[in-house]
């Protein structure tokens, strides 16, 4: 089942200045391009202020007066004063756009670098859909914020001073009729602000329930028609469904009333102005161009507000989206190097040590229960059992993808938690039994980015025997690699895992055996390939196959996280235990 | 362009009249007060009168505005006090021509908005009603993640583009028509030179936006690159982290993320124009209006408030034309959304009961297979000419390899799958003939994996029969032995599961499973593998809550785990969508086979972990 509501719903407060703070450390790597950014809006709203002035003028200088030489100068000037003006806006909007940009890149940066060091068990608990929205929508949507709603914002904050500025310095009289409206606005603002931000809440966390409801059935929906209940549910539906109706009906109001009383009080302050501005030119104490010019500020002066209150929930999306990445980066990195980690020194002996090794993915469901073994240098050791016995976490332990709770791990005698992670895991190849296998050219998943050479990486194939393969590719060892290897075969793509394991050249190899079947043909070249991956290295192998654990030094048969029984394959087989059996059952069929 | 997208706009919303039809007359009627309400663009007219009368006026007899300009004798010329009344006129009626445009606005806006939520809730339980009703097969060709997405984003995209069409276009168009007829009352030569705003708005609008479409493919094609990298990246924690690699992906991350920002960048230079060229839309046409009507005032043939007025129009006119390209714009992406749910509306639903459906009033039993075939999509087969009769009463358990088709029979059963050759038969009647409600009300089918929903543990048992009293509800949970256990929690049957509340066992989960399955009293029970979601130490649980059940029923239990055949009268084994053997469970022993070979496997696995549990100890 999925869960019911993911935390991507949850609706996050309007405004938290922890938030901000956090956030405006992503600002102060472009302190200047911000500063610039600034200043040329600045210019750009302080011309744009200054137009309907030059109207009013061009009306009670030139055209009263009957100048119409003068009227096409100022025109030009205010066609002038308006192009420099839109420049400086699209000087602005370069700059603060690819700011955005850049932040976002930063923060996306910080985001996947953070997730290269978390351990594994981060992995396991979270699925890659939902950690792939924190580097993708979440950013986005803090970056829409940046670039649209902050800008707008300010840009209509600095319009309503100047405006606001001007309507004084040009006639006080008038700036006071015009503003006598203002106790309203802001009254009608606080109102609407105080319940958009509660209605749009309501309406997220109904449109969450709507579709936690609708991925339920989806889910679940044969299970709901074989129940026979689909009426059952389609009345839930309609319940969420309606639930959700009346949220966004409600908001909708409150919106409507907002904007209309807006509308209605700029329309009675230009009703105002008009009318006072009229009573002024009839006792001659004011000019008609500059009643034009007013009723052009009032304009300006409400619509900035109106603009204002529009961007209001981009602040709510963006301060949830923010509060979700800082989870993110604030995950506790449990797999660490303690301070002074040792750097191994070149390349390893290859001896490994397990030592009283206890060890549970999740407390109080122990998975390992004291494990200890030790393989010489270039010895091979075989794991035998059952699935879920444990013989996967062994491996998984050793290259320290997840930290055990008691016991040791040594590698030539120094325990893996002294080292740095580097050099340990270089130590170590590992092969899955189902191979990762990397989208780029194949070379690349050989090398896997590593100081590897070419030729080291083609020596590596033919060693394993994978070259054949690769040279009939289309592009040979250029050939590019769709998404998880979906064109090479299963045994081609173990064979590429094999070469990309021993071009890292490695003390210690890891091999996880591939159960499923694959055609005897391959099956052969893989046997052949390990066999020669093996020699010379110490090799731990989690076996399907008999010839792997005949010829390994020690074979452990692993049960519910114990060694049940340990040797070679012929003592084993002397002892006429468990591994007797397991034996006759498994790999009869194989000798043969 | 406009033409075509009116066309376009036609042709989506034929798509969209199914479900606006209801709903007429709120259209008609918000349209009408849509239509009432743009009488707010009168008000420049009062503005010119307004000032007209001001600058007209007389004061104490003479002319105070511009003797030079108006000869004596001029009707234009008022005195104080009709002008004053004039004043006062103009602003009355711009307050009372303002409430009332609001008053309809709002009831309009309100009418069609309601409306137009109301058809977005239709569609959704249309498309609820709809996903009840439609085929696994239909399911088997879209991933849950891509019906989700059409029926709730391309839901969402429907409703604002409803609100769009609906409230942005008709507003738009009706108060540009009463702008511009009121800019040709005032005078025709201002009012065709102010016709020049609307080709350079929409050419702005038209070219930019395309340019704009064009490069935001580019950059979301880019963009489709870095989520791929970061899912892969992902995805391959452990192999990245095995190789040490974490740094040589974060250069290699930073490169890509670096080359992403190179390609926004040119829809930011063309973003950043979009604000100044509309603005030159804008100023252009204002500074002619205020150059040929500086010429036409001189020429006598305008008043100052009537250039008042007109500046107040064209700044007034933006607005909408900016509307209307956006309303085009996504009409785009609405076409897309409605073909998208379409294709879920429009499925065929394959499965449904037939006409004088099968509706017996008490049900053996029995059930007949006869030479049935099932095929999955790419024609494999899953199982093939499987014949078999399993009479009333019967246990059966079924175990074969991952993949052998033992799912099918609960699939054809249930009949959420249908047969491709053969029948299948209940009581001797083709499942296909039968009632599907009354078939699958006579089923109780334990799914492997239990649907078990974020609600009260009693509502998850009568999940099947919600009408079901707490007596039958506590019955059935004893019978499955989960009384005692939910009754140690802290609200006992009224504890909620799931994310919010108490995660449950294993174990707990088959059972609640169980009891559903049971609460209706079925003639046949299907467990589909009830062993695999539980380990070792409470198999035994679950197989003494199945026996109970079993009796006076048809049981069919298909299983890995071979210890709970030991409540099956019968064992098939299934491989490659064969029967490969049948009989009891000695028998299946006695023949050495799949099934000998499974039990003997199993058994030693038993010993392994009784071995090293016993070493712990």
């Amino acid at each position: 089942m999925p869960s019911y509501r993911h935390e991507e719903d949850v609706v996050g407060k309007a405004f938290s200045w922890k938030l901000a703070r956090r956030m405006f450390v992503y600002l102060k790597p472009y302190k200047w391009r911000l500063v610039v950014g600034l200043f040329l809006l600045i210019v750009s709203n302080s011309l744009h202020v200054l137009s309907p002035l030059f109207i009013g003028i061009a009306i009670d200088k030139y055209i009263k007066n009957l100048d119409f030489a003068g009227l096409g100068w100022i025109v030009l000037a205010i066609l002038f004063l308006q192009l420099t003006r839109l420049f400086a806006d699209f000087c602005k909007s370069v700059v603060l756009l690819d700011t955005s940009q850049f932040i976002m890149r930063d923060i996306r940066i910080q985001i996947f670098e953070h997730f290269q060091t978390l351990q594994m068990s981060y992995f396991d608990k979270n699925p890659v859909g939902r950690l792939m929205t924190r580097i993708t929508s979440d950013v986005d949507a803090i970056g829409e914020f940046l670039s649209g709603s902050i800008v707008t914002v300010l840009s209509n904050i600095f319009t309503t001073l100047f405006t606001f500025v001007m309507l004084f310095s040009l006639d006080y009289r008038l700036a006071f009729i015009t503003i006598t409206v203002m106790p309203f606005m802001l009254g009608a603002m606080t109102v609407f602000a105080h319940y958009a931000q509660k209605l749009y809440r309501d309406v997220k966390i109904k449109m969450a329930k709507v579709n936690a409801f609708l991925q339920e059935s989806i889910t679940g929906v044969m299970d709901i028609q074989v129940a026979n209940r689909q009426k059952v549910n389609q009345r839930m539906c309609h319940e969420v469904t309606h639930e959700l109706f009346v949220a966004q009906l409600r908001s909708i109001v409150n919106y409507t009333l907002f904007f209309q009383s807006i509308d209605l009080l700029e329309t009675v302050a230009l009703g105002l102005l008009i009318w006072y501005g009229s009573k002024l030119i009839l006792i001659n104490t004011l000019t008609e161009g500059l009643v034009v010019a007013f009723a052009q500020y009032v304009r300006e002066f409400y619509g900035s507000i109106h603009e204002i209150s529009d961007r209001f929930n981009d602040m709510q999306t963006a301060m949830a989206s923010s509060e979700r990445i800082f989870t993110v980066l604030d995950e506790k990195i449990t797999i660490t190097e303690k301070p002074d980690a040792l750097e191994f020194p070149g390349k390893s002996k290859g001896e490994v040590s397990f030592e009283g090794v206890h060890f549970a993915y999740n407390p109080g469901a122990p998975v390992l229960k004291g494990i200890d073994f030790e393989v010489k240098q270039g010895e091979k050791i075989a794991l035998v059992g059952p699935t879920g016995a444990g013989k996967s976490s062994i491996i998984s332990l050793l290259s320290r993808l997840y930290d055990i709770q008691t016991g040791d791990i040594k590698i030539d005698g120094h325990s893996i938690y002294d080292l740095t992670l580097d050099s340990l895991r270089r130590q170590i190849s590992v092969v899955l039994q189902h191979p990762f296998i990397f989208s780029g050219p194949l070379i690349e998943n050989i090398t896997m980015l590593s100081p590897i050479s070419r030729e080291q990486a083609k020596d590596a194939a033919r060693l394993v025997g994978a070259e054949d393969f690769i040279l009939k590719l289309p592009d040979g060892y250029d050939t590019i690699m769709t998404e998880r290897g979906s064109t090479l075969s299963v045994g081609q793509r173990q064979l590429l895992s094999f070469a990309r394991a021993i071009a890292h050249d490695p003390s210690i190899l890891v091999l996880d055996e591939a159960t499923s079947s694959i055609d005897t043909a391959s099956e052969m070249l893989i046997q052949e390939a390990m066999q020669r991956m093996m020699s010379g290295r110490t090799s731990i192998v989690i076996a399907h196959r008999l010839s792997t654990i005949k010829d390994a030094n020690q074979v452990l048969v692993i049960g519910n996280g114990k060694i049940v029984e340990r040797g070679t394959h012929d003592q084993l087989l002397r002892m006429d235990g468990v591994y007797k059996r397991l034996y006759e059952l498994q790999f009869k069929g194989q000798e043969a | 362009m406009c033409e075509i997208g009116i066309i376009f706009l036609m042709s989506v919303l034929s798509q969209l009249s199914q479900l606006i039809r209801p709903y007429k007359k709120q259209y008609v009627f918000s349209i009408l007060g849509l239509l009432i309400s743009s009488v707010d663009t009168f008000i420049p007219m009062l503005i010119s009168r307004s000032i007209d009368a001001a600058t007209f006026g007389y004061k104490s007899g003479l002319p105070v505005s511009d003797p030079l300009h108006i000869p004596p004798g001029d009707p234009n010329f008022i005195s104080t006090i009709d002008a004053n009344r004039v004043i006062q006129f103009a602003l009355i009626w711009t307050i009372g021509v303002i409430l009332f445009k609001v008053f309809f606005f709002f009831i309009s806006r309100y009418t069609v908005m309601k409306a137009s939520r109301k058809i977005v809730y239709d569609l959704r339980n249309n498309i609820y009603k709809k996903l009840m009703v439609l085929p696994d097969k239909f399911f088997k060709g879209m991933a849950t993640g891509e019906v989700m997405n059409r029926s709730s984003s391309d839901v969402n995209m429907i409703m604002r583009g409803l609100s769009v069409s609906t409230v942005q276009i008709p507003n738009s168009i009706l108060r540009a028509t009463m702008s511009f007829i009121f800019m040709f009352a005032l005078s025709w030569q201002l009012g065709l030179a102010s016709l020049i705003l609307l080709p350079l708005v929409l050419f702005a609008e038209n070219y930019l936006g395309k340019k704009i479409h064009k490069h935001y493919i580019k950059v979301q094609r880019y963009f489709d690159k870095v989520s791929d990298r970061i899912q892969e990246n992902l995805s391959g924690a452990r192999t990245i982290k095995s190789y040490a690699q974490e740094n040589a992906e974060n250069d290699r991350f930073t490169d890509l993320i670096n080359g992403y920002v190179e390609t926004v960048k040119p829809i930011n230079r063309i973003e950043a124009i979009w604000w100044p060229a509309i603005g030159i839309a804008i100023w252009i046409p204002i500074l002619v209006v205020l150059y040929i009507g500086g010429f036409l005032y001189m020429n006598g043939q305008l008043t100052t408030g009537n250039l008042a007025a007109y500046v107040s129009y064209i700044v007034l006119l933006i607005w909408p034309m900016i509307a209307l390209g956006w309303a085009f714009n996504m009409y785009y992406r609405l076409k897309v959304s409605v073909e998208r749910i379409y294709e879920i509306l429009s499925a065929p639903v394959s499965i449904k009961s037939p006409e004088n459906a099968y509706k017996p009033d008490k049900v053996k039993g029995d059930i007949e297979l006869s030479d049935v075939s099932l095929l999955y999509d790419g024609g494999e087969y899953s199982i093939k000419n499987i014949s078999i009769t399993i009479p009333h009463g019967q246990t059966v358990g079924i175990v074969g390899p991952v993949g052998a088709g033992k799912s099918s029979f609960t699939k054809l059963l249930l009949r959420t799958w249908d047969v491709d050759t053969g029948s299948v038969k209940i009581d001797g009647v083709d499942v296909r003939q039968w009632d599907l409600n009354e078939l699958r009300g006579n089923i109780g089918y334990v799914p492997q994996d239990a649907f078990l929903f974020s609600s009260s543990i009693a509502e998850n048992i009568s999940f099947i029969k919600p009408d079901a009293n707490k007596e039958e509800i506590l019955s059935v949970a004893q019978k499955v032995q989960l009384k005692q256990e939910v009754e140690d929690f802290k609200e006992g049957f009224e504890t909620v599961i799931g994310e919010r509340g108490v995660t449950l066992s294993g174990g707990q989960r088959q059972r609640v499973a169980i009891a559903r399955a049971l609460l209706a009293n079925p003639p046949i029970m299907i467990f589909d593998d009830p062993l695999s979601a539980v380990d070792t130490h409470t198999e035994d649980s679950i197989i003494d809550a199945i026996e109970p059940t079993l009796e006076d029923r048809t049981a069919i239990i298909i299983a890995h785990r071979v210890s709970i055949m030991r409540l099956c009268d019968r064992i098939i084994v299934i491989q490659n969508g064969k029967i490969t053997e049948d009989g009891s469970h000695n028998q299946l022993m006695e023949l050495g086979g799949y099934y000998a070979d499974l039990v003997e496997k199993q058994k030693l696995q038993t010993e392994i972990e009784t071995k090293a549990r016993k070493e712990v100890d």
